[in-house]
């Protein structure tokens, strides 16, 4: 009986971690997504309006990815607290402090690039550098999403097979 | 004088305890100055800022703070009024800014290494004249200093608040200092302001788009203004503009305002001395 109860538990936990790892690459495929979107959006607002960052950040905040909306959540509060705070620091301290944020290293280097560049050129300068990191994300995102349903699978069946195969050694 | 709060967030913490040493009242400007110790206008004097040992100089990083602040962390939402010199900050205060311009095609494109900064704190002016009594499109007059633009504003505000309706030409933000769409000076509940642009362009966009009763300008300087003033001069719409003249004879000695009293497009003529006090002449 506690044998039993024991094995169903191993197969279980192995099997979290399995669905666990498959769902944060989904987030990730997700969050990239969402970034793009806001890319083309911060892109847009910058060359047909001007909005400064701190409002922009404001708007991009109510991104229905929730990690998205909370990194630029948190850019836009940073940037508002202290005035004269350069938003490539805002950036790259609200992608820190994001836990949620489930992207690469890579990812995260194109958008400490980006920070650097925001707010500092003219109309021009600034949407060059969003299409770079625009670019940059897109085919992180193509490359992720040709591989996301194999390595979901694998995550999964990993998961559930290890937990087998622990539950049986044990045994 | 008004909330100052958009100003301090631009200045490091030693130069706030400093300001805060100053007579408040009487503060006009605060000027840094790359390598040297900030100072405060104050009454018509310029005086150091009396700040704490260690923090006596300006740097470049403070110079560079400040214009971070006032451009909202967005160069290139303040990237046209910077070209201009300046930026505008909430509650009407104005930074201008001095460096090395960065030219392309022949036209301003930007402003590199900033050397000196100047705030300019706004504050509202009591006027213990009564304002003209406008009942034809006016000429406000006065040497730099006298507060034309104090009184254009004030007629304005008082033109908008007995229910015309008054369009203002804003070409430098000076008379109305909107910020995100909302004047941070009153002009009145029936004012609409266009901000940007020029002058000219602007007065032909007010007259088609928003119906006026009334056009405000602040500095009448090119000849495209007078050609736009005479659009809509004869269209039922009166103007109220100013001119650096120290009076009728100045005006005609220039050959821009000769050829503005040859329009005659403005039946009174308000002269500003330089203790503020004005009189009125009708044009004939």
């Amino acid at each position: 009986m506690f044998k039993g109860f024991g094995m169903a538990c191993i197969v279980l936990a192995s099997s979290c971690v399995g669905f666990g790892f498959a769902r944060s690459v989904r987030r990730q495929a997700a969050q990239l997504a969402q970034l793009i979107t806001a890319l083309e959006f911060m892109k847009s607002e910058i060359q047909y309006r001007m909005t400064p960052l701190p409002e922009l950040f404001g708007q991009l905040a109510r991104s229905p990815e929730p990690a998205v909306g909370g990194m630029f959540a948190r850019c836009a509060g940073i940037l508002r607290a202290n005035r004269t705070s350069p938003p490539a620091a805002a950036f790259k301290r609200a992608m820190e402090e994001e836990k949620r944020l489930v992207l690469s290293p890579e990812s995260r280097q194109t958008l400490t690039a980006l920070g650097m560049a925001l707010g500092r050129f003219d109309v021009e300068g600034q949407c060059r550098s969003i299409e770079l990191a625009q670019r940059r994300l897109q085919a992180e995102s193509d490359a992720l999403e040709e591989k996301k349903r194999a390595r979901c699978r694998s995550y999964e069946t990993i998961g559930v097979c290890a937990g087998l195969a622990i539950a049986v050694i044990l045994v | 004088m008004n909330d100052c709060s958009a100003v301090w967030e631009l200045l490091p913490e030693a130069y706030r305890e400093a300001v805060n040493q100053t007579d408040m009242q009487a503060l006009e400007e605060l000027r840094l100055r790359l390598g040297r110790p900030p100072t405060a206008l104050c009454a018509g004097a310029e005086r150091p800022l009396p700040v704490r040992t260690g923090f006596g100089l300006v740097t470049r990083e403070d110079l560079e703070a400040v214009l971070l602040g006032a451009s909202e962390q967005s160069a290139y939402a303040a990237n046209g009024t910077l070209r201009e010199g300046y930026a505008v900050l909430p509650g009407g205060h104005r930074v201008g800014v001095c460096g090395t311009l960065v030219i392309a095609d022949g036209e301003i494109r930007s402003l590199k290494e900033p050397s000196s900064v100047c705030i300019r704190i706004a504050r509202e002016v009591r006027r213990t004249q009564p304002l003209p009594r406008l009942d034809d499109s006016a000429l406000i007059v006065g040497p730099p200093g006298s507060g034309k633009t104090t009184l254009l504003r004030d007629c304005i505000r008082s033109l908008s608040d007995t229910g015309q309706r008054v369009c203002v030409a804003d070409e430098r933000g000076e008379l109305a200092a909107c910020l995100h769409g909302k004047p941070q000076r009153d002009l009145g509940a029936h004012t609409d302001v266009l901000t940007g642009g020029s002058k000219a362009g602007g007065i032909l966009y007010l007259l088609r788009a928003m119906n006026p009763q009334w056009i405000a300008m602040d500095e009448i300087t090119a000849p495209q203004d007078l050609d736009a003033m005479d659009q809509c001069g004869y269209c039922g719409v009166r103007l109220l503009a100013t001119a650096h003249a120290a009076g009728r004879g100045e005006l005609s000695k220039r050959p821009l305002y000769r050829r503005l009293l040859a329009l005659g497009l403005f039946g009174q003529l308000i002269v500003l001395h330089t203790d503020k006090t004005f009189e009125t002449e009708r044009m004939s």
